[in-house]
């Protein structure tokens, strides 16, 4: 994390839910994106989803970025105070054509990596078509829907998810 | 041209004059003269001679009276025309013989050509379509003496006959038009079907002031409804012969169908019924669908909070998903994976 640090920058960075750098979205379309991310947050209300359009140079790392910004970020936009370790971030590299998601320690023990993969496949031929509106909709369609089925199973078997937990730590 | 026109006028004159000239003019004697004077004499009253005619035969005054009384009378034809009854001759036509062509008028109450044309509509229309209509002219005042009807018309004559659509009609007055089904079938017609027929066809013709164009606005409009009720008929023809065929018995087929028709407009009471009760079970289901929708909407979806140990210094997050390229239109997002160990996933 010290290398993110002296690689990224140290300070705290003020950045929205919905972060369009890169320009691809037209104002009608940030409205609708930024209307998903906020029912997101009424649906989880320990959880916040960030979108990150960017154009990384080539030094950067998209998954560095995802958990820099995890790291560093003060979101707005957030409807009540949540911490950043329920957070989702969802980066896009318009420029070199990828996508990545990180998430806090909130959301460990109920994500696997492909959990996220499943969801960004899901919202892979939109990004070919170049129609990143389309393809942020999935995603979050796709991402609450796991997160639901994840809530569900934890409330029901909290012991035994507190059990992976334990036994996470342990191996930690 | 005009040169020798001039010539040839010239010439005639010329020949003219010469003419004249060549002829001996009569000359006055001396006692004309004096005559002339005088005023005895009138040139020309030679020709004022009156011609004495024959007196006309006058018949005497008395020999004509009597001659004229002589001539035996012949009793004048008393006309009593009463707009309001149908003339006695022509009820048989009406109501006791078997009715030849589509449209009965024994009163003669159009002209030849309207009746051709009329008849040429009802003609096509009984080719083209199933249930005829049989048009009875009347005058627009004239009433239907008791015990004439056209209910018992439609018994008499059409019990037997394919389903048919008995109509009188008043002319220039749609408005009392009335008309009754007739033949195999009829009862399969409701009231309100009837009813509705009969309202469309009136409203239809009541769109046009002219006597004839009424007529034939009621006419089309008549056909137009006896063809979709032909259509609702087949339709519960062909939904009757599913059942039948399955080997479902034939009353069991009827008690489900029904004795009305349905659709186009033509809704019994026990449609209203049905009709209802699909809409209510609608309306339920639409109901606990938006309860659904708005509860899933509202349902909050809870995270127990775990304290993990941070990792690698990272204070919120070090939880990285999947990474994928949307760079090759032909691979798929599993090609296009980017695997934790190929892009230097370990800085942390």
């Amino acid at each position: 994390m010290q290398d993110l640090r002296v690689k990224y920058g140290r300070s705290k960075v003020p950045m929205s839910v919905l972060h369009d750098r890169a320009g691809v979205l037209r104002l009608a379309e940030k409205k609708r994106v930024t209307q998903w991310l906020e029912r997101f947050q009424v649906s989880f209300p320990e959880l916040f989803l960030s979108v990150c359009l960017v154009s990384l140079d080539e030094k950067s790392d998209l998954r560095e970025v995802g958990v820099w910004m995890l790291n560093h970020g003060v979101f707005e936009g957030i409807i009540d105070e949540r911490s950043n370790e329920g957070g989702v971030i969802l980066v896009v590299d318009v420029n070199a054509r990828m996508v990545s998601i990180s998430y806090g320690y909130l959301l460990d023990s109920f994500l696997t990596e492909d959990d996220t993969f499943k969801v960004l496949a899901a919202a892979h031929p939109y990004w070919l078509q170049g129609n990143h509106l389309k393809a942020l909709g999935v995603v979050v369609k796709r991402l609450s829907a796991v997160l639901q089925k994840r809530s569900r199973t934890a409330r029901r078997h909290f012991a035994h998810v507190r059990k992976r937990i334990e036994q996470g730590k342990e191996e930690l | 041209m005009m040169r020798y026109g001039w010539l040839i006028v010239f010439g005639w004159w010329f020949s003219a004059v010469c003419g004249l000239a060549s002829l001996p003019l009569p000359e006055w004697t001396k006692e004309e003269r004096e005559q002339l004077e005088k005023g005895q004499l009138i040139p020309g009253a030679s020709l004022l001679v009156e011609i004495e005619e024959t007196p006309a035969a006058v018949v005497p005054k008395k020999e004509v009276e009597e001659e004229r009384k002589s001539i035996p009378k012949i009793p004048e034809p008393e006309i009593k025309y009463n707009e309001q009854t149908v003339p006695p001759e022509s009820l048989p036509v009406y109501f006791n013989k078997d009715p030849r062509g589509y449209l009965i008028d024994p009163q003669r109450l159009l002209t030849m050509q309207e009746t051709a044309d009329r008849k040429g509509f009802l003609n096509y229309h009984a080719e083209d379509a199933d249930i005829d209509i049989r048009m009875y002219l009347f005058d627009g005042k004239q009433q239907i003496p008791e015990p004439y009807s056209l209910r018992s018309l439609v018994d008499q004559r059409y019990a037997d006959d394919p389903l048919t659509l008995v109509v009188f009609y008043f002319l220039g007055e749609p408005s009392r038009t009335t008309l009754a089904f007739g033949g195999r079938g009829a009862e399969q017609v409701s009231k309100r079907e009837q009813l509705r027929i009969l309202d469309s066809a009136r409203i239809r013709s009541l769109e046009v002031s002219d006597g004839l164009a009424q007529m034939e606005a009621l006419i089309v409009q008549l056909s137009i409804s006896l063809y979709w009720l032909e259509k609702s008929f087949k339709e519960r023809e062909a939904i009757a012969i599913v059942p039948t065929k399955l080997g479902v018995d034939e009353k069991e087929t009827q008690l489900e169908t029904g004795d009305r028709l349905p659709l186009i407009g033509f809704l019994s009471d026990d449609e209203f019924y049905w009709l209802f009760v699909i809409g209510s079970v609608l309306l339920i289901s639409v109901s606990f669908l938006a309860v659904w929708i708005i509860w899933q909407r509202s349902r909050r979806y809870h995270f127990p909070g775990v304290d993990l140990p941070k990792r690698l210094g990272a204070d919120y997050g070090a939880g990285v998903g999947a990474v994928i390229g949307f760079r090759d239109s032909f691979g798929s997002p599993v090609d296009q994976r980017e695997r934790m160990s190929k892009t230097g996933g370990d800085f942390l």
